[in-house]
């Protein structure tokens, strides 16, 4: 069927003619104003963050300065003794730069590899562009270097980020999102691991995205 | 106050002596009791199965029955849930019976709202050392917005100990014709609700409408059981009565 | 919209008759909406005002239908201006032709597919394999109801009605082998198995949680990931979306994102809600390079306009009505015998498909209300109910005999005087039939009653009989 008898029926239907703009809306779009206009500090949306991101099966470890961080990032890589990284391309949005690392354990970069490779990748690692700490959220857009199968193909993800890309409420995320240019092909919202209560009600964690999602976060005041 | 009951077709043909116990406390709280005797029924039998047209015959009935009452009281959340929200909807197209529907509709209460909101009794003097459990009726809860005042009534009887019904919230099965016409899936439902009833360990089912009562009752009766079952105007009057010393019987 | 179950031909009350009979099921669908009600209760009480969450959701949907064909050309347009090729079908055949005719320009052979009701509502997987297409389901329960050769029996948790050895075996007629019960060997062997079908797929078909007319983005939400690799990995990316999943802005889309995850399961977010703006970029290197948007109509545009019924396109498919129903409680969703069960699909599916097939379905509805006090959007459901059998009535369609009750009825019950005669009479009718005050007889319309409960007798005073002596001067 063509748009325009299809639009054309729903138009008469609603005793609307096609091109009419919607009504004016009573009510505001969006959330109460209540939720708006919540305000918390910094530290309050970390702790928040992590509250929220752990409760939903994610791990997260805060670290004071970089070094702390990358090395204990090492630690925790030879821990898994894995054999294979991936991770988003060196001209990646990192939010901090662990190219050391990624060197070091020779990782399959994103933009220099076939996407079906990060298939077999035991662990994926990327940044992330915010957080959200109402739901304990990471927000990763796609991009040249920033593949959407880093975060969802391996069986581990770990993240970088920063403390203050924590915002507190999604919202917040999708004015940002508005302000730029053009929206990327895909913005995923992920809040932990996979998940299903398909077998029993009892939760099976890591069915198709990772099983472990761990957030490896830089707090500064 | 003069105070009308409707009295409902139920409890005037079954469950007499909730009746007398409503009336009885309404005296006794000052209230100067009427009884239109014109009244019959809400109509809901005729409405929930789809039949507007015959409903709409039973509330001119009633609205004509009551045309004088200042204020309606009435024993049953689902019948003044009918009535307050049902009756102005059904005369929609004409405005004379619009605007009597709606009168009526503002009129009317449900026994334990009338006595918490209007009355503002929470204390009715009345002892009743038993365990009690009690269910709030769907229709009254949420189409009545029944919230918390038969608890509250009750959390003011002395002795009586109230005991949580575990999924109180759940449908008991009644649903008026629905236990005719579904009869297995509404047996199934109130199997499910006698059996938190008795989980709950009460000696006393409490609630504000009688089909569900009549319901439940009628279930825990086949299977054996002797916990009572009792209107919330019954147990508030025998409450009194024992307090006085008196054989409510 | 038939169902593929083979007992469409009986009526609800003989599907829910079997149903009560099957003792797993039952238990099942207990132990499954107490856990999902539960969850959804606790995570309402700390999230907090749900109630104005409630009315903001009702608000948001009831203005963007009151206006769905501005929003949803304005969707349409932002979508033709990120390089979607959008498809219109009035009815499931035109849909899945649509479907059908996408996959045969590419020459493909495997379908992919994560959760979609739309899809189960067009039956396209039968379509599609009628021309030597494979499809596979990839959602978990999903899976696992495809194995089985069944259909969906709860539309967040389709896979209700299996136990994990029947689960089991299934997956070892799929090949696996040596498989345990355990969750985590049965999770493990569909990730390995659906791994290589996501690769190997050429096409990928969703559904679509939300259409949001001011971007053009498409929103998926999905806790196992597996909708984001439905439309990541192969190259066609085909969507199927019920006109009505319209949002206006990304702002109404912060209050969907809270109500349904919230309602759905109890959880307080979504694992993956993923935002889909047109095929991949030149840059990019991954996502689909071809994306197709087919929306549907199928019975949906007769409900605007209809006082009583619009409001059913509000839906957001959460699920809550169904784990709150008592009725679906007891028969679970397969005894519907609709492609939607619970409450919403008592309602929704006699409006979809014209004709008789689903006219007993608003019957099965003790009218409690729970479904309306669960709903995020709140739909009055209860009251749709009513309205479904007042047109069944009005178009001559009711039971005779039940007309000739309610004729009586109000013959009698219009009437004071006979009204007081009956009652009179009906005490002289049932006396016979009591014992020590009950009557068990099953005795004409009082069967279905007496069959699981005793009724009472009637007193030998009504209270109007009584009232003289309660007067008080
Ligand atoms: S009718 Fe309401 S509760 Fe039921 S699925 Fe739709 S949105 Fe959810």
């Amino acid at each position: 069927m063509d748009k325009n008898h299809f639009l054309e029926n729903i138009a008469q239907r609603l005793g609307r003619s096609l091109g009419q703009p919607p009504h004016i809306r009573k009510e505001m779009a969006g959330v109460p104003e209540f939720w708006a206009e919540r305000s918390l500090t910094p530290r309050e949306c970390l702790e928040k963050w992590i509250e929220n991101f752990t409760s939903q099966g994610g791990e997260a470890k805060r670290f004071d300065s970089k070094q702390d961080l990358t090395e204990s990032l090492d630690c925790l890589l030879t821990e898994l003794s894995v054999q294979s990284v991936g991770a988003w391309g060196k001209t990646a949005a990192w939010p901090i730069d662990i190219e050391n690392i990624l060197d070091k354990w020779k990782a399959l970069r994103w933009d220099e590899t076939w996407p079906e490779k990060f298939s077999h990748v035991q662990v994926g690692i990327t940044g992330c562009f915010w957080a959200i700490a109402d739901t304990g959220t990471l927000v990763m857009k796609s991009g040249k270097a920033e593949g959407r199968g880093t975060h969802l193909m391996p069986q581990v993800h770990i993240v970088i980020l920063r403390s203050r890309q924590i915002c507190l409420r999604l919202g917040e995320v999708f004015s940002a999102l508005q302000q730029e240019a053009m929206l990327p092909a895909a913005v995923h919202f992920v809040s932990g691991p996979s998940r299903s209560s398909d077998i029993e009600n009892d939760l099976s964690i890591g069915v198709h995205g990772p099983a472990r999602v761990i957030a490896f976060i830089l707090q500064e005041d | 106050m003069k105070v009308s009951l409707f009295i409902t077709c139920m409890v005037d043909s079954i469950f007499p002596q909730v009746g007398v116990s409503m009336t009885k406390i309404l005296q006794s709280l000052g209230c100067e009791v009427l009884f239109p005797s014109s009244q019959t029924c809400c109509g809901q039998p005729a409405f929930n199965s789809g039949y507007s047209k015959e409903a709409r015959s039973v509330a001119i009935s009633m609205i004509n029955a009551f045309q004088e009452s200042d204020v309606i009281v009435s024993p049953s959340g689902s019948c003044v849930g009918m009535i307050r929200h049902f009756y102005p909807e059904l005369f929609s197209d004409s405005p004379e019976w619009h605007e009597k529907a709606l009168s009526l509709a503002n009129r009317t209460y449900e026994f334990s709202q009338f006595l918490i909101q209007i009355l503002k009794v929470e204390t009715l003097g009345a002892r009743f050392p038993y365990t009690v459990t009690y269910h709030p009726s769907c229709h009254g809860s949420r189409l009545l917005g029944i919230e918390d005042e038969p608890i509250r009534l009750l959390k003011q009887v002395e002795e009586l100990q109230l005991i949580e019904l575990p999924y109180a919230q759940d449908c008991c099965g009644f649903g008026g014709t629905f236990a005719v016409k579904m009869s297995e899936i509404s047996g199934a439902m109130v199997e499910e609700k006698t059996s938190h009833v008795l989980e709950s360990g009460a000696s006393v089912l409490v609630g504000t409408d009688m089909g569900c009562l009549m319901n439940i009752g009628g279930r825990l009766s086949r299977k054996g059981s002797n916990v009572r079952v009792m209107h919330l105007a019954e147990l508030l009057y025998e409450g009194r009565q024992l307090a006085k010393g008196v054989d409510a019987q | 919209m038939k169902h593929a179950n083979s007992t469409s031909h009986l009526s609800v009350k003989e599907r829910a008759k079997n149903a009560v009979q099957d003792e797993f099921l039952r238990n099942a669908v207990r132990f499954t909406t107490d856990r999902l009600r539960n969850r959804k209760q606790a995570v309402t009480e700390s999230f907090g005002q749900w109630e104005v969450w409630r009315e903001r959701g009702e608000q948001i949907r009831a203005h963007t239908i009151a206006n769905l064909d501005a929003y949803l050309a304005q969707f349409i347009e932002r979508l033709e201006a990120v390089g979607v090729h959008v498809h219109f079908a009035v009815d499931s055949s035109e849909a899945t032709d649509a479907v059908l005719s996408i996959i045969q320009s590419k020459k493909a052979r495997k379908v992919v597919k994560s959760k979609s009701m739309v899809s189960e509502e067009i039956h396209i997987n039968q379509h599609l394999e009628a021309n030597g297409i494979t499809v596979v389901e990839t959602d978990l329960g999903e899976y696992i109801i495809q194995l089985a050769k069944e259909t969906p029996s709860h539309i967040i948790i389709p896979s209700i009605h299996k136990s994990r050895e029947q689960i089991r075996d299934l997956f070892e007629n799929a090949g696996a082998t040596q498989l345990t019960t355990e969750t985590r060997d049965l999770t493990a062997f569909a990730r390995r198995t659906l791994r290589s079908e996501f690769l190997s797929a050429e096409i990928g078909i969703t559904g679509c949680n939300f259409g949001i007319a001011e971007t053009g983005s498409v929103v998926l939400f999905t806790n196992e990931g597996n909708a984001d690799m439905v439309m990541n990995l192969p190259p066609t990316h085909i969507v199927l979306m019920g006109m009505e999943r319209i949002l206006p802005t990304l702002a109404d889309l912060e209050v969907m994102a809270h109500l349904l995850p919230k309602s759905a399961t109890g959880q307080n977010v979504i694992t993956y809600m993923s935002m889909l703006t047109g095929p991949k970029r030149s840059a990019d290197r991954d996502g689909a390079t071809e994306m197709h948007v087919v929306i549907l109509d199928n019975g949906r545009s007769r409900q605007l306009g209809d006082e009583q019924f619009q409001a059913v396109l509000h839906c957001i498919r959460c699920g809550a009505c169904l784990n709150v129903c008592p009725v679906y409680r007891h028969m679970g969703g397969h005894a519907y015998g609709s492609v939607y069960p619970g409450p919403i699909g008592a309602v929704l599916s006699p409006l979809l498909e014209k004709g008789e097939q689903y006219s007993d379905l608003p019957y099965a509805s003790s009218l409690c209300g729970a479904c309306f006090e669960a709903c995020p959007v709140r739909i009055p459901l209860h009251d749709m109910l009513v309205q479904h059998r007042q047109k069944l009535v009005a178009s001559g369609h009711g039971n005779p005999s039940e007309r000739m009750a309610f004729k009586g009825y109000e013959n009698i019950f219009a009437k004071p005087g006979r009204y007081r005669l009956s009652i009179k009479m009906a005490r002289k009718f049932l006396s016979p039939l009591a014992k020590e005050g009950k009557i068990r007889s099953s005795f004409g319309p009082l069967a279905g009653w007496t069959k699981s409960r005793d009724f009472p007798m009637l007193p030998k005073q009504s209270f109007r009989e009584i009232w003289p002596s309660l007067k008080r001067e």
